[in-house]
């Protein structure tokens, strides 16, 4: 039985009827006397056929010019954070969602957060169920602000039908099809059927939130494509946009560049690329890349022996992890905007508790986040700032092994695979008091693992100067620290160092690092891992980095405008 | 939306044994439909007329004390250590099967609690600080035939909390301890208002109050068909977008629309095929601020009684109840802890406050037994028909090791468990990925090993020959 009749059945079994004025109704839905089955009415464009003047989502897109190369796009779902910005912009509701209340996310390449690879679990959907129902019944409590037109005002047709279209096209960020707004108004015609508009508009609400057209972001190809090259479409590209530079929908600005077909070209796509970083809203981009990249998310949970640390407190840690954000956010907008400040600034931006763990004077007059030059010798750049040491280490002891690692995978691109199964990693039986070189030694004494240890311990080693909390020390257990090292099975770093600063320094300048970072990015901003159809793009885009003296915001303007940002590969 | 809820004030179950005939009417359907009811049947094994096997994998995080942990004696007559943590479990020990010095490894790629948490039912390494491997939950749930409306089912208490941090951008993987497969965590849910909504609100409708035959409720049949035309609605959108898709991006869809067809399911099967006697879902919590510390307390009873009922009306066989989370952020002033959990964990110094924590939980856990005792099934305590297994994802706080890992087991799952009220110092013979194994197998899933670590096979003399 269909399952429109079948409600229709129960709720007359049930007498329902009875209470039921059939107001409300509207063309297109079941009891209303509309009737667009047929489209008798000549002067109503035919919704079978596409509009010619304006681009159609379910239009083949144009094949790309000979030689494009671009890489097949995994279908994303949204991520807890995109789906609590999206919904703050959909309907103006903010915080309504905690991240706990949604599916847990996956990451790609254990770093940046991305659903491309898991299919969704029941109690996934459950909970996109919850969260439509909690949001729709906030949302309707406002209902004429919601619409954008009084359904009370004499013209409930009219302004429902507007409500569905224009509400409909920025929920699934591109255009309602014409079976589509009927279901919409038909589903709205049983939520007001012996209830009021408010219903109706609630379960329209509620059940585009829970749309797959809303959860994931849907890339459409002409059929009968599959390993070809195609164009992504207006409507997908602004999403790929503001996605990568807003981790939300799409803007009006975008929507607007979407509906008169301006983000073809490479000049059209970098003008908008342009205008997003210019935006306030990307500086929360970029807090949050380098959140994952450098992996600083687990800093808010790190709990440190208090014996040990005793200044280690809520405050403290909140202060570190916004010194990142404030620090990159300083360098793009007042600072030289350039990759090589990032991994090499002598500087940093402090505030409350920090000037103490860094033993920097406040400066006279300076309040919140104060640029401040930190000691000679001490420090440079992102990775020996303190948060990044506090995170990267255990409760009483640093972590060479996490330290190296990051500067291994997340700045030369190199995978580490996982210790071999049964590998005890947690060095739980390893005695604090021992420094990290003879951790390292006892930890390494089992010949499978001296193999890849080898790859990144010699590089945290470096850093054994910043502590478990990352304050600056030169002594352990009454012996001075050794940091010099030597950088093995690099292209062009090879060689010895003496301490972090100097390892800081000579990854500033590498090309090694630059492409790695443009790889970085490229993850982050297409929420996949690369693959060599990204080959030429990466390439593309590190001449437009390097045209810029390798600034940051040139990189992520010349990835949104290479081919593979807007270029798919047809997948089967 | 803050998590303060209005009290909903809704009929209060009472354990009395509903007839056939009310039953039925309960169950909103008319004469006709009965034969669409099968008889009470147990599951893969069990005997018709006691109730299905259940198993519930129970969860306190952070480590014990041992000094207060392990009782002493022989097999059968042995003893808790007095003022120790399991004190409150003395009146249920002849339920019990205490477990003493089973090994447990880990590996893989991660933080101390990271492993602690995917390793801990998946007795697998992790990666990335994630389970590699589905926990033996999931792997019974995947394998035994999908007879109840929630194939398994994820309780918990606070497993989010976060420092009251309601809005973290990110939740902690060391808040999952259920995976189905690699990387694939499942949500303990910690909202009882929600859970209650999963398990009752849908298509269940419960045996009613007093035995008094009922009208179908107009307001719940509303609330019903609505959900049933927002499903039709999904549904729709699916078929539209499957047209358009390819083969790559059309198995994801299938995924998504397979458990909206599962939920569309629970909407329309008119509830449980095995309601219990004691099937009562009681009443819909509220006023609970989720994100304040001080109302964990309040939340465990409300948790433990769902929990009960979710098995007494036979919504799911297979469940886990999380308290708290690996790394727990809550302080339990109550007992006069004056820092989090996790904190105090790292000092042998704070043993003391660290047992009167956990003897809390079992307080607690006490509680949960009584009610699942306080349920008949054939004249006989449901948790005879249940296998309750407790794991923490630490043994000592203050190493973060995480062998040998304690645990014990509850209930003779039917007679596949005959022996219990016995205390088994396993001196380290067998290992957890044996326990896990032996778990599965009692639940009738015939698998060699569980996990990639450890060694095949099960501990002897637990099972039924």
């Amino acid at each position: 039985m269909h399952a429109s009749v079948r409600l229709v059945n129960f709720l007359a079994a049930l007498g329902a009827f009875a209470a039921i004025g059939c107001t409300g109704t509207i063309p297109g839905g079941p009891g209303g006397n509309g009737n667009n089955n047929g489209n008798t009415d000549p002067t109503k464009p035919d919704p079978t056929k596409p509009d010619p003047t304006k681009p159609d989502p379910m239009r083949p897109t144009p094949p790309a010019p000979a030689g494009t190369t671009a890489s097949a796009a995994p279908l994303r779902r949204l991520n807890a954070d995109q789906y609590r910005n999206t919904v703050a912009d959909l309907l103006g509701i903010k915080d309504a969602v905690p991240a706990s209340a949604l599916p847990a996310d996956e990451s790609i390449d254990d770093r940046f957060i991305s659903n491309v690879v898991r299919p969704v679990q029941g109690v996934d959907v459950e909970r996109y169920g919850d969260a439509a129902e909690a949001l729709a019944r906030t949302a309707v409590m406002n209902l004429n602000g919601l619409m954008g037109c009084d359904p009370a005002g004499g013209g409930e047709q009219a302004c429902v039908a507007k409500f569905i279209e224009s509400f409909g096209k920025r929920a699934y960020r591109r255009p309602l099809t014409q079976p589509e707004i009927d279901r919409a108004k038909a589903l709205y015609t049983k939520g007001r059927m012996g209830a009021d508009a408010a219903n109706g508009v609630r379960l329209v609400v509620q059940a585009m939130l829970q749309s797959v057209n809303f959860l994931y972001m849907f890339e459409p190809a002409p059929a009968n494509s599959t390993g070809k090259v195609v164009a992504i479409d207006p409507w997908a590209m602004a999403s790929r946009l503001s996605y990568f530079f807003l981790n939300s929908m799409p803007d009006a600005e975008l929507f607007t560049a979407a509906e008169s077909n301006q983000l073809s070209t490479a000049e059209q796509v970098a003008a908008q690329a342009n205008r997003l970083v210019s935006s306030s809203r990307f500086l929360d981009t970029l807090g949050n890349f380098h959140d994952q990249w450098l992996e600083l998310s687990d800093l808010k949970a790190a709990e440190k022996d208090d014996k040990l640390f005793p200044t280690w407190n809520d405050a403290l840690r909140t202060a570190l992890r916004e010194e990142t954000r404030q620090f990159v956010a300083y360098v793009l907008r007042q600072g030289d905007g350039k990759l090589e400040t990032l991994i090499d600034a002598k500087f940093s931006m402090l505030s409350g508790p920090l000037f103490d763990h860094y033993g920097v004077a406040k400066p006279a007059g300076g309040t919140e986040w104060t640029k401040v030059d930190l000691k000679p010798g001490e420090r440079a750049g992102l990775l020996t700032q303190a948060g990044l040491m506090a995170s990267l280490a255990r409760e009483d002891r640093t972590s060479y092994i996490r330290r190296g690692k990051l500067v291994r995978d997340g700045f030369l691109c190199t995978k580490v695979p996982d210790p071999p199964p049964g590998v005890d990693a947690s060095e739980a039986t390893i005695p604090a008091t021992t420094d990290a070189r003879e951790r390292a030694k006892l930890h390494r004494t089992k010949p499978e693992c001296a193999a890849c240890h080898e790859l990144f311990d010699p590089l945290g080693f470096a850093f054994e100067k910043y502590d478990a909390v990352g304050k600056y020390r030169t002594m352990e257990n009454g012996k001075v620290i050794d940091t010099s090292s030597a950088i093995t099975a690099t292209t062009s770093l090879n060689g010895s160092v003496k301490d972090a600063v100097e390892l800081a320094q000579k990854l500033a300048s590498s090309d090694e690092v630059r492409n790695c970072i443009a790889r970085q990015w490229m993850r982050f901003g297409l929420g996949r891992e690369e693959s060599p159809d990204d080959d030429a793009s990466l390439t593309a885009t590190m001449k437009g980095f390097e045209a810029s003296g390798y600034k940051l915001a040139d990189l992520v303007i010349s990835l949104a405008k290479s081919d593979t940002f807007r270029y798919q590969k047809v997948k089967p | 939306m803050n998590y303060l809820r209005t009290l909903e004030r809704g009929k209060i179950g009472n354990k009395r044994s509903p007839s056939r005939r009310q039953l039925l009417k309960a169950l909103g359907v008319g004469a006709a439909a009965a034969p669409l009811i099968p008889a009470l049947d147990g599951w893969a094994q069990g005997n018709a007329a006691s109730g299905p096997p259940r198993l519930l994998l129970l969860f306190t995080p952070d480590g014990i004390v041992p000094d207060k942990w392990y009782p002493t004696g022989s097999e059968t007559a042995w003893n808790f250590p007095a003022g120790g943590i399991c004190e409150p479990l003395n009146k249920h020990k002849g339920d019990m099967i205490f477990f003493k010095d089973i090994p447990r490894f880990n590996g893989g790629s991660g933080g101390a609690h990271e492993h602690a948490m995917g390793g801990l039912w998946t007795g697998n390494s992790i990666s990335g600080n994630q389970g590699m491997a589905p926990s033996v939950d999931q792997i019974i749930a995947q394998k035994l035939p999908k007879v109840t409306d929630f194939q398994s089912m994820q309780f918990g208490v606070a497993p989010f909390f976060n420092a009251g941090d309601a809005n973290a951008k990110s939740t902690s993987v060391n808040s999952y301890m259920i995976y189905s497969a690699p990387k694939a965590k499942i949500p303990a849910e910690g909202d009882p208002y929600k859970m209650f909504d999963r398990l009752f609100g849908g298509g269940f409708m419960a045996p009613m109050a007093g035995g008094s035959p009922s009208a179908p409720n107009p307001m719940m049949e509303r609330v019903r068909a609505e959900k049933q035309s927002i499903i039709d609605y999904v549904t729709g959108e699916i078929t539209d977008v499957k047209l358009r898709v390819g083969k790559e991006d059309g198995t994801k869809i299938d995924a998504h629309l397979e458990t909206v067809r599962d939920i569309e399911r629970r909407l329309t099967s008119s509830g449980s095929k095995t309601v219990s006697a004691g099937c009562s879902p009681g009443t819909k919590p509220g006023m609970i601020d989720l994100n304040n510390n001080s109302c964990h307390p309040l939340l465990m009873p409300i948790v433990n009684k769902m929990v009960a009922a979710a098995f007494a009306c036979d919504r799911t066989r297979i469940a886990s109840l999380q308290y708290s989370r690996g790394f727990s952020n809550t302080v339990h002033s109550w007992v006069g802890a004056k820092a989090t959990h996790h904190t105090l964990s790292h000092g042998t110094q704070n043993a003391g406050v660290l047992a009167d924590i956990q003897h809390w939980y079992f307080g607690h856990i006490a509680q949960l037994i009584d009610e699942l005792k306080a349920v008949q099934e054939g004249g006989k305590p449901m948790l005879d028909n249940m296998l309750v297994v407790y794991g923490n994802e630490v043994y000592l706080g203050w190493t973060h090791g995480v062998s040998p890992e304690p645990t014990f087991w509850m209930g003779k799952l039917g007679g596949m468990v005959p022996n219990t009220g016995r205390f088994i110092d396993a001196g380290g013979k067998w290992n957890w990925n044996q326990m896990l194994t032996t778990i599965a197998r009692a639940m009738g899933v015939m698998v060699d090993k569980v996990g990639d670590l450890g060694t095949p096979g099960i501990i002897p003399n637990l099972l039924k020959a």
